[in-house]
């Protein structure tokens, strides 16, 4: 029993609700013989993979849905086994080398070379190129997409590259210009409210539109989320009410909440305790810049205008130093402090003010 | 320490002038009168500190002379004792001359007293008192008068002198009269006065406890500890300037601090008092020379201070002391007393044809330590006859004590030269100390004295050696694990630790104990194979010990040991094999062989371990090594105060050996040893972490830092140290306004974080020479802006614990994204994020709400996603947060247990389940076989043509073998039920294998 995320999950490219212009330039694109490396950018739940897998399905048929999962271990030069996983079928592989950490670089040279080498033995097969899907093609790092770009050019005979990102500004020029991008933008509110009410359809539910349209908000047009949503508020309260609540995702409540005490309270002993908060927050994996962004959301939507500016000044200039350093709880924590501090200054000058 | 010593070095030539001494003074001193002249070192010590050009010297004269005429009293006392017993004897000899030093004890006056000792009060009653004993009145009287010329007569000169306020010199005058009795007391026999105070004393305390007074002492107690929990800091911190006095001023004296001083803590009153050399106790005893008492001190040690007779100064008192003692108060006496004297020794170095001027200034040690063995020896030779004659004529003149002095210590030099110079006096000379000073016997090794020391363990072994090594019986070999090992069964011993601890000294003197020829083989000698093979066993298998080992044992003179010094440096082309060859050579010995090595756990060494008797020698600590390092100092006459060598052990790291040559460093510009030496010194030693932190922030340290002092606090560890300073700058209560606090803060974070952005650029650009920036920003501008005190505990940097549980959880996530991503489209992140709740939420809800109806459902979620087992787990880690409360505790254990047996019956192995599998069964080991008995059975009796299939399957899918074991569990129990149908077996191993590729 599947999520509904992945039960009615669209599989061929003609039955994709939204971007359906998009959806038909690809359908062309595979009629052709002809197939460039493409690159898939757009934000997260918005749908990249589940295009790429259709995609695929329309170029090899459904044997590209007979998936195995595989692990491949390399050695790195200096002397070190890491494993990565992949998932292939015959006719792709899908590989994250990120995986590996600072030893992507390995896994471009090493398995993605010797794959884009070899040969589709299968003639009858409908392409004699196969394709390796990069997902997560921003987190590599500069080395790894180096050796990538050569790779891209030399063996393009036998293989196509198809890259996932979110964003194409980590991705080199030299990729960039090798790839078609193709980009996925997140799903509108009205499409995101008609999918949600399909999937309800299918499930014999019926949804209230006021429901449907909290469930976007919440969601932040995360269309994945918008469903795991959806089945969340399904599982708390099965004929759906309009004014149901929908709870929110643990990190972010808690991120809430952090702000929240910041705003109570400022001290010394309390920035220290915001301090194991954000330790909590970053230990769960929370990216640092999704902890800033909540943060600052949080405080400005609390604060008064007058050191509004001043806190996403300091904001934009921590967030800038944390991604150039290498520890991002000092960053982090530098912010906080520094708020508490424009705070604390402008509650003791109310005070004054108030006073007089 | 140092009197220790003194006392120790002292019984020697005691002995040798028994028959000298001629003074008369044959009776035994009691206990009492000697400690009542404990004091009068204090004024005998102005001696050394005056004597300008060799204080040691001097020193040597003053104790030695007590000696040399001392009887036969060589009991086991310490310091005060000799002291006593000095006074005692000059007593006899030239009463005036005691008289005079006596004159000036203080401690006679306050006997029991309790409260500061400022003005003497009971000098009426310390008269009345000896009134009524039976003293010899007679000697009394002269000792009186005396005392009093004696006082006239030095009482001038302290008053020329500048002194500090409060002098203590008024003092002493007053005193000086009740003095004199004291001293006749030291003379009466075992009926002292002290003696009949002391009896009822002690009768009251044992005898007439009723009841009532016991209760009543209890509740005493009780009253007087609640007194000192709650009593206060010291009451004027700060009120008192501390005088300065000349560094060692009071080495050799022993203090005991009690009660609350008035402007000092405690701990500030001892750190001073070491500080100057002097040693501060913690019990009353013998030892002890000074009590320093502030209010509301410890009663009891009162009374047992009173008890011994010790003298009890206040917090004035201490510094009227220490600048008595540093010869602030000096310098016209010390005119007065010492031309006499420096004339003569001067005149015995012209004779011995030594420029004299280099004798006092002192450029190398060994010149310096030539002429002084020349210049003792014709001090004895010339002058000790007539100025023995002198001193009896003349009397009451300072002169003339210190040509008493010298006389003594000249001879004391010889007989302690002759005694260290023994087999070869002309060699030590040019010898490093650290050769010099070798222990020359077992017991004198430090650290080794124990039972189970190795030294006696070795001991052990090698006199054991050819007995248990006689080729009739064959000792097992050892459990490693076992603790008392007496190492029968090994036939080499291992000495392993690190240098400068005495590996060497031990196994050489060991041998030389037990009669042993060691033959050594060191890193300097080539040890090659080929060499080894040739020489040593050559000289191992020598022809005279075959003669033993046939039972004629005793024949043979002489056994021999081989050492094989700094195994660990046999390395490179040189010693090529030679590892292979000691260890051959170990097998087949005739002899014991000892090796010696400082890291036991070198790869190169570890193959020898195993036929080594293995002795591991630990550092010695700190107090062990400072002894010898003490008595070294004592025998070279360098003059250095505890706390000094204390400092320069530690930043040894416990390195005697290293310790030994810093000190002969030191003495090398022996001007300088207070001074610029003790700044090296202290520079070198390695700041802890938590040691780090808490001066960056520390107000009080910061007074005398400068910036640079400051930065170089980063570097004593400058990859923890901006950690630690991250954790702990909130701890920190900075001064100045409440208010900026948080400015304050705010601007520490900020030098934080641009420190790190240095970090990171350091890191990944290698751009080590930013290392001072970083400094500046992750150390110093913190400790700058937080400058206060610390409020709360330091803690360890919580960024590693927390960096490392961020990797684990990232691990689990990364686990979970590939097990799931064949059938979910999310990145990492998102999976883990946006998922995992739900996820859980979805296989957990089943089990919560139906029980064991939920499970086949709960599974089949797990069967979706192809989820492990294990993955449940980390699924529930990675959703956990801090007061929110898990759905899956809340789930019965059995559901639980009964879900985990429905996915291992029902669930098929997927290719990442087997390298789970697999380390499992590498944890295992041995459990693992246990599990499948029956498919051994099985396969055994499954015949030719299953196992060649079974065989072609394992080649086939060698990778996946911890797939096929999991899966053939069932398929065992199967085979066996079916009699061994090995076909049921291979084609369900087959079966997983082509599901996981689907």
């Amino acid at each position: 029993m599947a999520l509904w995320v992945d039960k009615y999950r669209p599989r061929e490219l003609s039955k994709l609700d939204y971007h359906k212009d998009q959806a038909e330039n690809l359908r062309n694109l595979c009629k052709q013989s002809d197939f460039p490396h493409l690159m898939f950018y757009g934000p997260s739940g918005s749908g990249k993979k589940t295009r790429i897998m259709c995609l695929l399905r329309e170029m090899y048929g459904s044997g590209v849905e007979r998936l195995r999962s595989e692990t491949m271990t390399f050695t790195t030069p200096s002397n070190r086994k890491i494993e990565v996983m992949t998932v292939s079928s015959n006719y792709h592989l899908e590989v994250n080398p990120s995986d590996a950490g600072i030893y992507d670089r390995t896994v471009v040279v090493d398995l993605i070379k010797q794959v884009a080498q070899t040969h589709q033995i299968e003639i009858s097969g409908q392409r004699e190129f196969k394709v390796i899907v990069i997902s997560e093609g921003d987190e590599l790092t500069k080395d790894a997409q180096h050796a990538l770009r050569r790779t891209m050019e030399k063996y393009v005979a036998t293989c196509r590259i198809i890259i996932s990102v979110n964003s194409t500004s980590r991705i080199i020029p030299a990729i960039r210009s090798r790839c078609l991008g193709i980009r996925v933008s997140a799903p509108s509110e009205p499409e995101i409210v008609s999918i949600l009410q399909n999937t309800c359809k299918r499930e014999g539910l019926t949804l209230p539109p006021e429901l449907a349209k909290r469930l976007v908000e919440k969601s932040e047009r995360n269309l994945r989320r918008a469903l795991l949503m959806l089945e969340a508020a399904k599982v708390a309260k099965v004929p759906f009410t309009a004014n149901q609540e929908i709870p929110d995702l643990d990190w972010q409540a808690f991120l809430r909440d952090t702000a929240s005490q910041i705003i109570s309270e400022q001290t010394p002993a309390k920035l220290e305790k915001i301090r194991e908060r954000l330790y909590e927050l970053l230990i769960q994996g929370v990216p640092s810049n999704l902890i800033f962004r909540g943060l600052v959301e949080n405080l400005v939507n609390n604060c008064d205008m007058s050191i509004k500016a001043k806190t996403l000044e300091f904001a934009t200039e921590y967030e800038h130093r944390m991604q150039a350093g290498a520890k991002h709880i000092f960053h982090l924590e530098a912010f906080v402090a520094q708020f508490m501090n424009i705070y604390k200054k402008f509650l003791s000058e109310l005070v004054l003010t108030d006073d007089f | 320490m140092q009197r220790g010593i003194d006392s120790f070095f002292k019984r020697i030539p005691s002995k040798a002038k028994e028959v000298k001494d001629d003074n008369g003074n044959e009776e035994t001193p009691s206990k009492a009168p000697k400690r009542r002249k404990a004091l009068i070192i204090s004024s005998d010590e102005d001696e050394p500190q005056s004597v300008f050009h060799n204080p040691h010297d001097t020193k040597r004269r003053k104790t030695s002379k007590a000696l040399s005429s001392e009887d036969e009293k060589i009991e086991a006392t310490p310091e005060p004792d000799a002291k006593k017993k000095k006074s005692s004897h000059s007593n006899g000899k030239k009463p005036s001359l005691t008289k005079l030093k006596k004159s000036v004890d203080p401690t006679e006056l306050f006997g029991g007293e309790t409260k500061r000792v400022i003005v003497p009060k009971p000098k009426t009653k310390a008269v009345l008192e000896f009134e009524n004993e039976d003293i010899d009145k007679s000697l009394m009287e002269v000792d009186m008068e005396e005392s009093l010329r004696a006082e006239e007569e030095r009482h001038p000169a302290k008053k020329e002198s500048a002194r500090p306020p409060k002098s203590p010199t008024p003092k002493k005058a007053k005193k000086s009269s009740p003095d004199a009795p004291a001293v006749k007391e030291s003379k009466s026999k075992s009926s002292t006065p002290r003696a009949k105070k002391e009896k009822p004393h002690a009768d009251l305390e044992t005898s007439v406890l009723t009841d009532e007074e016991r209760h009543e002492r209890k509740r005493m107690t009780a009253v007087l500890y609640q007194k000192y929990k709650n009593r206060s800091s010291c009451l004027n911190p700060g009120s008192k300037e501390i005088p300065k006095g000349t560094p060692n001023c009071l080495s050799g004296i022993t203090f005991l601090v009690t009660g609350v001083l008035e402007s000092m803590e405690r701990e500030e009153a001892e750190s001073v008092i070491k500080e100057y050399g002097g040693r501060v106790m913690t019990v009353v005893g013998k030892k002890l020379q000074y009590l320093v008492v502030g209010e509301e001190a410890g009663p009891k040690k009162l009374a047992v201070a009173e008890e011994l007779n010790i003298p009890i100064l206040s917090e004035d008192g201490l510094f009227d002391l220490i600048r008595e003692k540093s010869g602030l108060s000096h310098p016209v006496k010390e005119e007065k007393k010492t031309p006499k004297k420096e004339q003569s020794s001067r005149d015995v170095k012209r004779e011995n044809g030594n420029s004299s001027l280099k004798e006092e200034k002192p450029s190398t040690k060994s010149k310096v330590k030539e002429e002084k063995e020349t210049a003792k020896h014709k001090i004895k030779e010339e002058h000790v006859s007539p100025k023995a004659k002198k001193t009896k004529h003349e009397e009451p003149v300072p002169a003339v004590t210190l040509k008493v002095k010298k006389e003594p210590s000249s001879q004391e030099q010889k007989v302690s030269v002759n005694v260290a110079a023994d087999p070869a006096p002309q060699d030590l000379l040019g010898m490093a100390w650290v050769d010099k000073h070798k222990p020359t016997n077992i017991k004198e090794i430090v650290g080794q004295a124990g039972a189970a020391s190795n030294v006696t363990k070795l001991m052990n072994w090698l006199s054991k050696w050819y007995v248990n090594h006689d080729g009739k019986k064959k000792p097992q070999r050892p459990n490693p694990y076992a603790k008392n090992d007496d190492g029968s069964y090994f036939k080499a011993a291992l000495l392993s630790g690190p240098p400068g601890i005495g590996k060497t000294t031990t196994a050489t003197l060991v041998a030389k104990e037990l009669g042993f020829d060691a033959v050594e083989f060191n890193a300097s000698d080539t040890r090659s194979k080929r060499l080894l093979k040739e020489e040593v066993s050559t000289l191992l298998g020598n022809k005279s010990l075959a003669g033993y080992f046939n039972g004629q044992g005793q024949a043979v003179s002489r056994k021999h040991v081989l050492l094989m010094d700094e195994v660990d440096g046999m390395a490179g082309n040189e010693d090529r094999g030679g590892m292979q060859e000691l260890i051959a050579l170990i097998k087949d010995s005739s002899i014991p062989i000892i090796c010696m090595c400082n890291d036991r756990n070198h790869p190169k060494i570890r193959s020898l371990v195993n036929y080594c008797y293995d002795l591991r020698f630990q550092r010695p600590r700190l107090e062990q090594i400072k002894g010898k390092i003490m008595s070294i100092c004592f025998k070279e006459k360098v003059k250095i105060s505890p706390a000094k060598v204390e400092e320069i052990i530690a930043a040894t790291n416990n390195d005697i050996r290293q310790s030994i040559n810093h000190i002969s460093l030191l003495s090398a510009k022996e001007d300088s040893v207070g001074k610029a030496g003790q700044q090296v010194a202290t520079k070198d030693l390695k700041l802890g972490p938590w040691e780090v932190v808490r001066k960056v922030f520390t107000a009080e340290e910061h007074k005398h830092m400068s910036l640079a002092d400051k930065s170089d606090l980063f570097f004593h560890d400058y990859s923890l140290a901006p950690l630690f300073v991250q954790q702990n700058y909130l701890q920190v209560t900075p001064q100045g306004n409440k208010k900026d606090v948080l400015a304050k803060v705010a601007a520490t974070a900020d030098a934080l974080s641009l420190g790190d952005l240095i970090d990171k650029k350091i890191r990944s650009n290698n751009a080590w020479s930013l290392l001072p920036t970083q400094a500046f920003f992750s150390s110093v501008l913190p400790g700058e802006h937080m400058c206060g005190y610390f409020t709360g505990q330091i803690n360890f940097p919580g960024w590693l614990g927390k960096n490392s549980r961020a990797g684990k959880r990232a691990r689990l996530a990364q686990e979970l994204h590939d097990h799931t991503r064949s059938c979910t489209s999310g990145s990492r992140l998102s999976v883990r994020l946006d998922y995992a709740p739900f996820l859980l939420d979805n296989i957990v809800r089943p089990l919560a709400k139906e029980g064991n109806e939920g499970v086949s459902s709960a599974l089949d979620v797990m069967k979706d996603y192809h989820l492990l087992r294990e993955d449940l787990d980390s699924l529930i880690e990675l959703t956990t947060w801090p007061g929110k409360k898990s759905l899956f505790d809340s789930v019965d254990g059995r559901v639980k247990a009964a879900l985990t047996r429905l996915y291992n019956k029902e669930v098929m192995a997927y290719s990442y389940s087997a390298q789970a599998g697999i380390k499992k069964k590498k944890a295992e080991a041995a459990g693992g076989d246990e599990d499948y008995p029956g498919l051994e059975e099985g396969e055994e009796e499954g015949g030719g043509g299953g196992a060649v299939s079974e065989d072609d399957e394992d080649k086939d899918n060698l990778e996946l073998d911890g797939l096929i074991k999991a899966k053939k569990k069932p398929a065992a129990s199967t085979s066996k039920a079916a009699g061994g149908s090995k076909k049921a077996a291979s084609s369900t191993a087959a079966k997983p294998k082509a599901k996981a590729k689907k």
